[in-house]
């Protein structure tokens, strides 16, 4: 008798400490992609990645007229033209623009003057939401247009813009006013803050990782001359550092630097998600974007990538403490 | 255990009461707001495991992806091309330092180009939104990035015999020109490279111009080929294998090239058939 109640008790503890397990497991995840996150914190990131949506709208302005107009290289027609020849009309049917319906240039100018307009709006925080998407929009029809010229930057600006889009907006000034000011304006949470937070941060995650691991299948990353490699094609470079008076032509330097921006990026994505050295972390990052950005002229993708790297928040509640003890 | 539970909703309580400050949240931010619905929270949590899943795995296969990986790939599409959240082949890893990476040119030459051989004493300039001068002439910024993605695209292009497709995105730019007669891409070489490497043209070809119609025919190196040699029938040398003889009549290379060609493949099919 005493013998069953004891295994009834025994089977009793593991079933509890089973759902236990399950509902800590079911509220690790909640809590980690639900949990209010700060309005103002993402709609600086937001306003930060419509400031560089803006740069690189004026950026396409000069030679927009060399590609897209009637028997440019990338006219419509040209394109069309090319997948068929190619076999990849399967390919194409995926890359959706509305500007694939024109060849006037006129148009194209208004697209990007509709733009850099929004993007102006989505800096300053108005129009809501729905505005941060329509940037977005607007942002992947010119992408997706460009095709075969468009970079690794319009993929990272996309996918940073369509996140940050979920977040209710705010001007990008508000964090660092509100925080003079007024505790509790800053404090302002929202839990699709908190989702728009997460997914940036997630994101920018695992696209480090998968840089990492990309960069691991070259062989110049290894034998110390990927930081060479980088500024070796100068004449595609905005500031050449293989003169002879560059320390970057000195091997110990170069293999020190490529080595460096080995470790250095995963590592600082690990210090970045520990709480203690969150800090550490993301400014290894950012000094790991300002290397990348001036060794091989990466603008926008290195402004980019530093941007989403300021989303990395290791604790899921820390806003809420906060807003505590405002409270107390 | 007991205690956890315990503690658990009471603190769900306080940062509940913590965030219900104020009206709920529209587009503008406010103080206060509630947690989605386990039915948002479901959908959600599905899209986010796609959605992370499709990045990864098109981020993972710009470097030689299996066959397995290009197919989960592809599936993926349809979501990540319309969104552009695609990696789709562009250098993630930033440089290997190969030739995709070495700085490519447009160059143009309104001199007649004959071949090859002497195609260097031409004179050549560059064309291309640089040769507006300028911001735009910037090696390193947005422009030259796209001229760079562009040329290298019609390097790998040319290198894979792919001389239709190079000509699809070649010609727009020579056509408009009508004084252009011959078209290059020129990689040049960098500090990488063998000290012996020097510039090299992945793409040459001669514009040719037919009322309107302008076509890009592409000169190449000749090379050294192997030819099939075919010797006269000799019975005295055949080991019990049955022969097919020459037809008598010689075929005339110069005034038909193509038949003779075909008249060669059919003694040679003739001849397999046979053994």
């Amino acid at each position: 008798m005493t013998k069953d109640c004891t295994a009834i008790n025994l089977e009793k503890e593991a079933a509890e400490k089973e759902a236990g397990e399950k509902e800590t497991q079911t509220g690790t995840w909640d809590r980690y992609w639900f949990s209010n996150g700060s309005v103002a914190k993402v709609s600086t990131i937001r306003g930060l990645l419509a400031m560089i949506t803006l740069i690189y709208f004026l950026s396409v302005w000069p030679d927009a007229a060399f590609w897209y107009s009637a028997g440019g290289p990338l006219s419509t027609t040209n394109v069309s033209e090319f997948l068929t020849n190619g076999g990849l009309e399967s390919a194409g049917n995926w890359i959706v623009s509305p500007l694939f319906l024109t060849e006037d240039i006129i148009v194209y100018r208004m697209y990007l003057i509709i733009g850099m307009a929004t993007s102006l709006v989505v800096f300053w925080g108005r129009g809501g939401r729905w505005m941060s998407f329509l940037l977005w929009c607007l942002f992947v029809g010119w992408a997706n247009r460009a095709m075969l010229v468009s970079g690794l930057a319009e993929t990272l600006l996309s996918l940073g813009l369509f996140a940050a889009a979920i977040s209710p907006a705010s001007s990008v000034w508000t964090a660092l006013f509100t925080k003079r000011n007024s505790r509790v304006g800053h404090l302002a949470t929202h839990w699709t803050a908190g989702f728009s937070e997460r997914l940036l941060a997630t994101q920018i995650t695992v696209i480090g990782l998968a840089t990492w691991v990309a960069m691991l299948g070259g062989s110049v990353w290894f034998n110390g001359l990927g930081a060479y490699a980088l500024a070796a094609p100068v004449q595609d470079r905005t500031l050449d550092w293989t003169g002879p008076t560059s320390p970057l032509v000195q091997v110990a330097f170069h293999e020190g630097i490529t080595h460096l921006l080995m470790i250095a990026l995963p590592a600082g994505l690990v210090l970045a998600w520990l709480p203690k050295s969150s800090q550490i972390g993301k400014w290894i990052l950012v000094a790991w974007c300002v290397v990348i950005a001036m060794l091989g002229s990466h603008w926008l993708y290195a402004m980019t990538f530093a941007v989403l790297i300021f989303s990395i928040r290791p604790g899921p509640l820390e806003l809420d403490a906060r807003m505590k003890q405002t409270r107390v | 255990m007991k205690n956890k539970k315990k503690t658990k909703p009471s603190t769900s309580q306080e940062e509940s009461e913590a965030q219900n400050q104020g009206p709920p949240l529209g587009d503008q931010p406010s103080v206060a707001s509630e947690g989605p619905t386990t039915t948002i929270k479901t959908w959600l949590s599905i899209w986010v495991a796609v959605h992370l899943i499709a990045i990864v795995v098109s981020f993972t296969a710009v470097v030689e992806p299996s066959s397995l990986h290009q197919r989960l790939a592809d599936v993926l599409q349809p979501y990540l091309r319309p969104s552009h959240f695609s990696a789709d082949d562009r250098p993630v890893y930033l440089t290997y330092g190969d030739a995709d990476d070495q700085p490519h040119r447009i160059e143009v030459t309104t001199e007649r180009v004959t071949g090859v051989a002497g195609s260097d004493n031409l004179k050549w300039r560059v064309i291309g939104p640089a040769e507006a001068g300028g911001f735009s002439s910037i090696p390193g910024l947005a422009v030259s990035d796209r001229v760079a993605r562009w040329l290298s695209t019609v390097a790998m292009l040319a290198e894979n015999d792919q001389p239709s497709l190079v000509a699809d995105l070649l010609l727009p730019v020579v056509a408009k020109q009508i004084s252009i007669q011959g078209v290059r891409i020129v990689r040049y070489p960098t500090d990488l490279n063998d000290v012996s490497e020097g510039v090299s043209v992945p793409y040459l070809a001669r514009v040719v111009r037919d009322n309107d119609a302008v076509s890009l025919i592409q000169l190449k190196e000749s090379r050294l080929s192997a030819q099939p040699r075919l010797s006269a029938f000799h019975p005295d040398r055949t080991h019990g294998s049955p022969q097919v003889p020459w037809p008598d009549k010689l075929i005339d290379l110069s005034t038909d090239p193509l038949a003779a060609f075909h008249e060669a493949s059919n003694h040679l099919s003739a001849s397999e058939a046979m053994q």
